[in-house]
């Protein structure tokens, strides 16, 4: 069985990073997802200059694009071309709908708006996902992953308490774009049920802030901005990531102790027991004030063991705690293989590589990854003959115009 | 319902009609369950009569704590109707299950070892009820060896990779990692969960009469899902990916007033970030050129910096916007609230709720053009819909029922 999408067809117009990724969850759940690139107007994300350093020869061995575009078809058109915008439309007459991370008002000046491709294909849903909305005196406003989190407020919220506000990146981008694939679903869905299409005016400026309501509810209810916590959490102690190991090679563990029965479990397992005995921790609040001088003491414990050590004690004596697990370590961690959490693939053009599994398992419509990113405008031939039936003579026609460019 | 009448662009709400019954506690469950109760479900959340921990987590309306009047609970429950219930006893698990014969979709963030507790395993509570939908959203899912440990936001915000990533967006090598700020990361597992379900509902076909299924998500690997760009990179290509967007220049300035950030991938967005600054010399070669950013990005920060100290974070953001430079200015909560963009688009929405008053709620995140608006309601009050319901349910639940499950 296919995923819940399987039969839908979207036009993906979207680059970089957000918009992929919602278009790329569309994919996942089995829509037929056909991404419009142009050699004129290279996807950021498949340009060795915005891969990671020393790796990455060429457009079609880029990592982040291809993590960010499974599943998907490529179809290159130059969209300032005249037959390129009325491929679009043919395509849109047998789309379901289309998602966008332009700059609003870019489809329409291109001719490519909703009016039009609503106009090819009454009752298309189409989801334009911008950094700030397509309404709102900041429509025009452009951005990135970090500039999202930052007006989102979320920069300010995130970092040491004595450090700089963070500067963020992956994961914001892609909250944004999974915002932008629960608007499509819900306009999906509704568009079944109804037979009314719309057009559906999302920012990721709100994908992130929405996420994070209840500050926005703290600051009117005591009349302060909250500070920026670390690791820390507003009550609790310990509660923070502790050094293992060397200076030279640290891991890291984060421990949190939520009531007087975790943290007479943690002073039990480790051997604390002067800890347990000391008045200055004798209560969570009496902790928490001495949270600077109890992190000291727990991490005169941990440094002297390995963070899967660490863990392991903790875990077993009931108290949370989990090791930072890096990229690898997360890949090669028990649960996450009991779970088949990642997905062997092989890109044409690069070697095989483990990806993860999509985040949800539907038992009776099951998401999945069925192939590697494609190359530029791998495609071409099978949308504009396969799909649109265009000749093979008009096919070369287009190429020789530039078109497919 | 405690909902207040809002201002409509459609005639229905994208949900309408579809009733979910919602077993879930503090952020993860209950976000999923109002992203729906948003798009108009019925969501009737079950508590136990001591209430959702969310109701004791600061910080509290009026400064005081209240079950009523926390922060983290009432956002994550708008919307929804609320129906207090002892379900460790027979009768009210005769009333939870009452409630699933007339329900859509069963939203729990039940673990194994709870779902044996409330004897409601998500395969067995299907049987019979072939169109339920089974929402599922818990740490680290339904199966694997870490289902039942003990787990907080910290320590599966650690385990998900995410705060090894996020580290090295604060310029300080591979540092002490950090956790994002909020309950963003817990807050994740609940919007993947929603997206499960909403999946769900359409493959259910257009009358709802189709199948139902399991969607599980687990919070862990939703996290891990957002940075799986750098998680897959560090995997298959033992590296760790940069952030400069290929250009050596950007990142973090301080202002007069607190920090801008900005990533400006293209060359017209430079030309318009050093046009904003009046076309310095600095950032010309000797032919006239624009200096490479790549090459000389770190000599050109330091003079972005020198140039953005004297200047506001709202003056450089505004001007630079104009100019197609993608700045941004580091925001603290409270000037979300009152920027006149999030006013225009109405996404802070006034909900006055019994004993909270009325508060600035976020509606989730998309204006459509033809459904109506987001609800606007507030959280129940424990048990608010208890007396409702019960006459709602009058046929299905006898008083002795009702009053031994604690609901009457």
């Amino acid at each position: 069985m296919a995923g819940p999408l399987s039969g839908r067809r979207i036009i993906d117009f979207t680059w970089a990073w957000a918009g992929p990724y919602g278009a790329m969850q569309l994919a996942l759940l089995g829509a037929e997802v056909i991404k419009i690139e142009s050699t004129t107007r290279i996807d950021h994300s498949r340009q060795r200059s915005l891969a990671a350093g020393s790796f990455g020869g060429g457009l079609n061995q880029a990592p982040m694009f291809n993590e960010l575009n499974l599943n998907k078809r490529s179809l290159t058109l130059n969209l300032k071309t005249d037959e390129a915008k009325s491929v679009v439309r043919d395509l849109a007459r047998i789309s379901d709908g289309a998602i966008d991370n332009f700059r609003p008002g870019t489809l329409d000046r291109l001719e490519l708006g909703y009016e039009v491709l609503n106009a090819a294909h009454p009752s298309f849903v189409m989801v334009s996902a911008s950094a700030l909305g397509a309404n709102g005196p900041e429509r025009n406003y452009v951005g990135y992953a970090p500039t999202f989190a930052a007006l989102a407020g979320l920069s300010y919220l995130t970092g040491q308490p004595d450090g700089p506000p963070a500067q963020m990146g992956g994961s914001i981008d892609l909250r944004a774009g999974t915002a932008a694939a629960l608007a499509m679903l819900a306009a999906l869905y509704h568009h079944d049920r109804s037979g009314q299409g719309q057009f559906v005016d999302a920012s990721a400026r709100e994908a992130i802030a929405m996420h994070m309501g209840e500050q926005f509810l703290a600051v009117a209810m005591t009349g302060e901005d909250p500070g920026r916590v670390g690791n820390e959490h507003t009550s609790y102690a310990p509660h923070d990531v502790y050094q293992c190991g060397s200076d030279e090679d640290p891991e890291w563990v984060a421990i949190a102790c939520r009531n007087d029965g975790e943290w007479a479990s943690f002073c039990a397992a480790t051997g604390l027991t002067q800890l347990a005995a000391d008045d200055r921790f004798r209560t969570g609040l009496r902790r928490w004030k001495h949270r600077a001088e109890l992190n000291r003491s727990v991490e005169s414990w941990t440094r002297e063991r390995s963070a899967q050590e660490a863990t392991e004690t903790l875990l077993d004596a009931g108290v949370p705690a989990s090791p930072t697990l890096s990229g690898n370590a997360l890949y090669e961690e028990p649960h996450f293989k009991a779970r088949q959490n990642s997905v062997a693939i092989s890109p044409p053009e690069m070697d095989d590589r483990e990806v993860l599994a999509p985040p949800w398992r539907l038992s009776r419509t099951p998401a999945s990854i069925d192939g590697p990113a494609p190359t530029l405008g791998q495609h071409n031939r099978e949308v504009l003959e396969g799909l649109l039936g265009y000749s093979s003579s008009k096919v070369a026609e287009l190429e020789a115009a530039g078109v497919l460019e | 319902m405690a909902q207040a009448a809002t201002e409509t662009t459609g005639t229905e709400r994208i949900l309408d009609g579809v009733r979910v019954v919602e077993l879930t506690d503090f952020v993860a469950g209950p976000f999923a369950g109002r992203i729906l109760a948003d798009l108009g479900a019925d969501v009737v959340k079950l508590e136990l009569p001591r209430g959702d921990s969310a109701r004791r987590s600061g910080p509290f309306a009026h400064g005081q704590p209240h079950r009523e009047g926390a922060a983290v609970f009432l956002q994550y429950n708008r919307n929804k109707r609320g129906l207090r219930v002892d379900l460790s006893t027979q009768a009210g698990r005769r009333i939870l299950h009452s409630l699933l014969d007339e329900a859509d979709v069963l939203l729990s963030d039940l673990t194994p070892a709870e779902q044996e507790y409330f004897e409601l395993n998500s395969s067995s509570v299907r049987e019979g009820r072939p169109h339920l939908i089974v929402g599922s959203v818990t740490p680290y899912g339904q199966s694997g060896p870490a289902v039942d440990l003990p787990s907080t936001p910290l320590t599966r915000m650690h385990s998900a990779g995410t705060a090894y990533t996020l580290v090295r967006g604060l310029g300080a090598g591979l540092g002490r990692p950090i956790a994002t700020g909020g309950y963003v990361n817990e807050a994740d597992g609940g919007t993947a969960c929603a997206i499960g379900i909403i999946g769900a509902l359409i493959a259910r076909g257009e009358h709802g009469s189709g199948e139902g299924q399991i969607v599980e998500v687990s919070v862990q690997e939703a996290m891990s899902a957002l940075d799986r760009v750098d998680l897959s990179i560090a995997r298959n290509d033992q590296a760790l990916s940069r952030r400069s967007m290929g250009s050596g220049f950007g990142g973090r300035w301080e202002c007069a007033d607190g920090h801008l950030v900005a990533a400006m991938p293209q060359p017209h967005q430079w030309a318009g970030l050093v046009k904003t600054m009046g076309n310095p010399d600095w950032a010309y070669d000797e032919e006239g050129e624009l200096l490479d950013r790549a090459e000389h990005g770190a000599a050109l920060n330091e003079k972005m910096q020198e140039w953005s100290s004297t200047r506001t974070r709202e003056e450089i953001y505004h001007a630079a916007q104009a100019n197609s430079a993608p700045i941004g200015a580091v925001f603290r909560p409270s000037e979300v609230m009152t920027s006149k963009q999030e006013e225009a688009r109405g996404f802070f929405a006034t909900g006055d709720h019994a004993w909270a008053g009325e508060l600035p709620y976020t509606q989730i995140s998309a204006l459509y053009s033809e459904t109506k608006e987001p609800l606007t309601g507030v959280a129940p009050l424990l048990g608010e819909a208890n007396r409702e319901l019960l006459s709602e349910r009058l046929g299905s639940w006898s008083t002795a029922t009702a009053r031994r499950a604690g609901v009457a």
